[in-house]
C-alpha cells in the first residue's frame, strides 16, 4: 500500500510553477509588440535655466558637456550649428532638459535651447538607445537630422526619416513635451 | 454468494493490481492553469491590450473583446482536458470532481463568451452602428457565420446543463446535445486565427495557439475516444447474475483481457450493455468485490429504466466497461483502524473495500438500509469482517421509524464505535447519508483528511 501521508518535497512542489512561469514569460517576451509603438514619457522637464553669461559656457552645446557616458560620445550627434535662427538673437536663452521618452528600443532624452525671445534654436541629444549596432547606426545618422529639422521648423513638426520611425516617434514626443511646457 | 469462477482453467485467479498512482500534485495543476493564464493575459497585454483600455471607446471595447475571447478559449481548453479523463488527473482527484470542475469551467466559458460577444458588437457598433455590427459579425466577416453557429451551440450546451434544464431533459437528449459542443468549439476556432488580432498579426502566437489546440485534439482522441474504442473492441461478457435482495442483483463480468487490467476495491466503472438501443447508456457501477482476473462484480439496484436492464441481464451479454475510476480505494488507509459506513446499495463499494483490508485494520462496518428486503451481502460482509478482526452492525428501518433523529450524530457514532477518532472513515451511500456521516464524524473529532466519501455510483 502506498503511504499517502508522504509529503512531496518543497522543490518538487515549486519547480513546475517556476519552470512554467519562466517558459511563459520567455514566450511572451518573444511575441510581436505593436503596443510598444507607444512612447512613454518619464521624468520631469528640467527647470529652465535662466541664461546668464556664467552658464553659457557650460551650456555650450559642445559634444562633451551633453554626453552622459562615453558610449554616447559621438561626433555625428554634434549639435546643429549655433548660428542665430532669427538673425536678431543669439542662442543664449533657456536650456531645457526634456523628459526621457521610453520607446521600443530604449530611452531618448533631448535638451533644447531657446533664444531670449523663446524661439527654439538648438537641440542636442542627451540619451539615445545605443546598446546594439543597429540602434547606433540608425540613431547616429537620423538624430542629427532630426535636430536640424526641428531647429529649422522651430517645432516638433518634422518629417520622418524612413528606417528611423520609432526614433522619430520618441523624438517628436520628447520635443513636443519640452515645447508644451514653455511659457507663451 | 460464491466467488466468480475462473473462465479458463489454465489461468490462476489472482486479484488485479492497483492502478498506478498519479504523480500530479495540486501545485502542478495550479502551475499549469497559472502558466496558461499568464500566457493568455500576457499575449493580450503584449499586443497592446492594456494600453488600449484607456484609449478611445472603440479601442477599449476591442481590447476587452480580445481578453474575454481568450479567457473563453482558455476555459474551454481546460474543460476539454477534464473530458480526456486522463488517469493522471483522475487518479488524484476522482471522476466526480473532474465532472464538477468541467461543469464550472463550462459555465465560466459561457459567461466569457457572452461578454466577448457583447464587447465585440459594442466595438464594431461605434463606427458602423449596431445593426451593421451584428451583420458583420454574424456573416459578412470571414468565418463569422461558422463562428456564430458555434457560439449558439456552446450557449445551448451550457444552458442544457444548468440544473433547471437538465432535469427536464432525458439523459440521451442531454448527452447528444452535449456532444455537439465539440463541433461548436471547432467551428469557432477559425475566427480566432483569422480575425483575432492576437493571432492574425503574430506568427509566433498563432503557432502556439494552433499547436496547443492540435495537441489537445490528439490527446482527446486518444485518451477519451481511443480508450472507448478499445473497450468496445474488447467487451466483457456477463458470466454470472445473482439475485441478492428485492430489486438487487450481482452481475459478474469476465473476459480474457482482465488479466492485464488494473483496479481496486472501492472503484467504479462506467458500464454499457452492447445491446441495441442501450449501448449509449453509461451506468456508473461500483465494484462490490475485489476485482480479480476471473471477473468484476457489480451489485446493481433496479432504480431506473437503465439499471433495471442490468438487474436481469442475460448471461453472455456483451458489456463494455470504461474505468476504473474513483479515488476512495484502500490506498487511503495506512495502518490505522477503519470504520466503513455503507448506505443502501452503497454497501457494494464498502464490500470490495473491506475485502482488501487486513486484520490490523480491525474494520467495523455500519450498514444502513431502509428495509429488511434490501439487505444484501450481509453474510459475505460478516465472513470478511470476522477474518479481519472486525464486525458488522446493521441499522434497518426508514428514517421516520428510527428512534433517533440522526443515526450518524457524533454521540451515537461514538457509542457504537468508541475508538472512532483513531479510525479512518470510509462512507458510501446516498448523498444525504454521506453528508450526515461527514457532519457526525467531524463533530466527533475525526480529522477531515481521515474521512473519505465515495458518491453513490451504481
Amino acid at each position: 500500500m502506498v503511504d499517502v501521508s508522504q509529503k512531496p518535497s518543497l522543490g518538487r512542489q515549486i519547480f513546475p510553477a517556476v519552470a512554467l512561469t519562466v517558459v511563459g514569460v520567455g514566450f511572451i517576451s518573444q511575441l510581436d509588440n505593436p503596443g510598444s509603438d507607444v512612447v512613454a514619457l518619464e521624468g520631469v522637464i528640467g527647470t529652465a535655466v535662466p541664461s546668464t553669461s556664467a552658464t553659457t559656457s557650460t551650456l555650450a552645446p559642445s559634444p562633451a558637456t551633453s554626453v552622459v557616458s562615453p558610449n554616447e560620445v559621438s561626433t555625428t550627434l554634434a549639435p546643429s550649428p549655433m548660428t542665430p535662427v532669427d538673425g536678431a538673437s543669439t542662442c543664449d536663452g533657456d536650456v531645457v532638459t526634456g523628459p526621457t521618452a521610453v520607446f521600443k528600443w530604449g530611452d531618448l532624452q533631448l535638451q533644447a535651447t531657446f533664444t531670449k525671445k523663446n524661439v527654439l534654436c538648438n537641440v542636442t541629444v542627451v540619451k539615445y538607445p545605443n546598446d546594439d549596432d543597429k540602434s547606433l547606426d540608425i540613431n547616429q545618422s537620423a538624430l542629427p537630422m532630426y535636430n536640424q529639422e526641428a531647429v529649422k521648423a522651430g517645432s516638433a513638426q518634422i518629417a520622418v526619416i524612413s528606417g528611423a520611425t520609432d526614433s522619430w516617434r520618441a523624438y517628436t514626443a520628447g520635443l513636443q513635451a519640452i515645447l508644451d511646457a514653455r511659457p507663451e | 454468494m460464491t466467488r466468480p469462477t475462473p473462465t479458463s482453467s489454465e489461468s490462476q485467479v489472482h486479484p488485479l493490481l492497483a492502478p498506478r498512482e498519479s504523480w500530479v500534485l495540486d501545485t502542478d495543476v495550479g502551475a499549469i492553469i497559472g502558466a496558461l493564464t499568464l500566457v493568455v493575459v500576457g499575449l493580450w497585454s503584449r499586443h497592446g491590450g492594456v494600453t488600449a483600455l484607456g484609449d478611445s471607446a472603440a479601442k477599449t471595447y476591442t481590447s476587452l473583446a480580445q481578453l474575454t475571447g481568450l479567457l473563453c478559449s482558455e476555459a474551454g481548453l481546460l474543460g476539454l482536458i477534464l473530458v480526456t479523463r486522463t488517469p493522471l488527473v483522475e487518479r488524484r482527484y476522482g471522476l466526480d470532481r473532474m465532472f464538477n470542475w468541467h461543469r464550472l469551467l463550462g459555465e465560466a466559458m459561457a459567461i466569457f463568451l457572452a461578454l466577448h460577444i457583447a464587447f465585440s458588437i459594442a466595438a464594431w457598433a461605434i463606427p458602423n452602428g449596431a445593426v451593421n455590427a451584428i451583420k458583420s459579425l454574424t456573416g459578412k466577416e470571414p468565418y463569422m457565420a461558422l463562428t456564430t453557429v458555434g457560439s449558439v451551440i456552446i450557449l445551448i450546451v451550457t444552458l442544457s446543463s444548468l440544473k433547471w434544464f437538465r432535469n427536464k431533459l432525458s439523459y440521451e437528449m442531454w448527452y447528444f446535445v452535449h456532444l455537439t459542443a465539440y463541433f461548436g468549439l471547432a467551428a469557432s476556432f477559425s475566427h480566432q486565427i483569422v480575425l483575432g488580432t492576437d493571432f492574425a498579426d503574430d506568427a509566433l502566437a498563432r503557432g502556439f495557439w494552433v499547436v496547443l489546440h492540435l495537441a489537445l485534439v490528439v490527446w482527446l482522441i486518444w485518451s477519451r475516444w481511443g480508450r472507448f474504442l478499445i473497450a468496445i473492441a474488447r467487451p466483457l461478457r456477463v458470466s454470472a447474475v445473482t439475485h441478492e435482495a428485492e430489486g438487487i442483483s450481482s452481475v459478474v463480468l469476465s473476459g480474457a483481457h482482465l488479466r492485464k487490467a488494473k483496479a481496486q476495491g472501492g472503484q467504479f466503472y462506467l458500464v454499457r450493455q452492447l445491446v441495441k438501443g442501450r449501448w449509449w447508456q453509461a451506468n456508473p457501477f461500483s465494484l462490490s468485490a475485489q476485482p480479480t482476473t476471473a471477473g468484476l462484480r457489480f451489485t446493481v439496484k433496479a432504480r431506473g429504466e437503465s439499471s433495471n436492464a442490468f438487474t436481469n441481464i442475460a448471461l453472455g451479454t456483451r458489456v463494455i466497461v470504461e474505468g476504473p475510476y474513483g479515488v476512495c480505494t484502500p490506498d487511503v488507509v495506512n495502518s490505522e483502524k477503519v470504520l466503513l459506513i455503507g448506505g443502501g446499495i452503497g454497501i457494494g463499494p464498502i464490500t470490495s473495500f473491506l475485502e482488501q483490508l487486513a486484520p490490523k485494520h480491525e474494520p467495523i462496518i455500519l450498514y444502513r438500509v431502509s428495509s429488511e428486503q434490501e439487505i444484501s451481502h450481509v453474510k459475505e460482509l460478516e465472513t470478511l469482517a470476522t477474518a479481519r478482526n472486525g464486525k458488522v452492525q446493521t441499522l434497518v428501518g426508514h428514517r421516520a421509524a428510527l428512534k433517533v433523529a440522526d443515526p450518524f450524530s457524533a454521540e451515537i457514532l461514538l457509542k457504537a464505535v468508541p475508538d472512532l477518532v483513531q479510525r479512518v472513515v470510509i462512507v458510501a451511500g446516498p448523498e444525504s447519508m454521506v453528508k450526515a456521516v461527514q457532519r457526525g464524524t467531524r463533530a466527533a473529532g475525526v480529522p477531515v483528511e481521515n474521512i473519505h466519501a465515495e458518491r453513490a455510483w451504481w
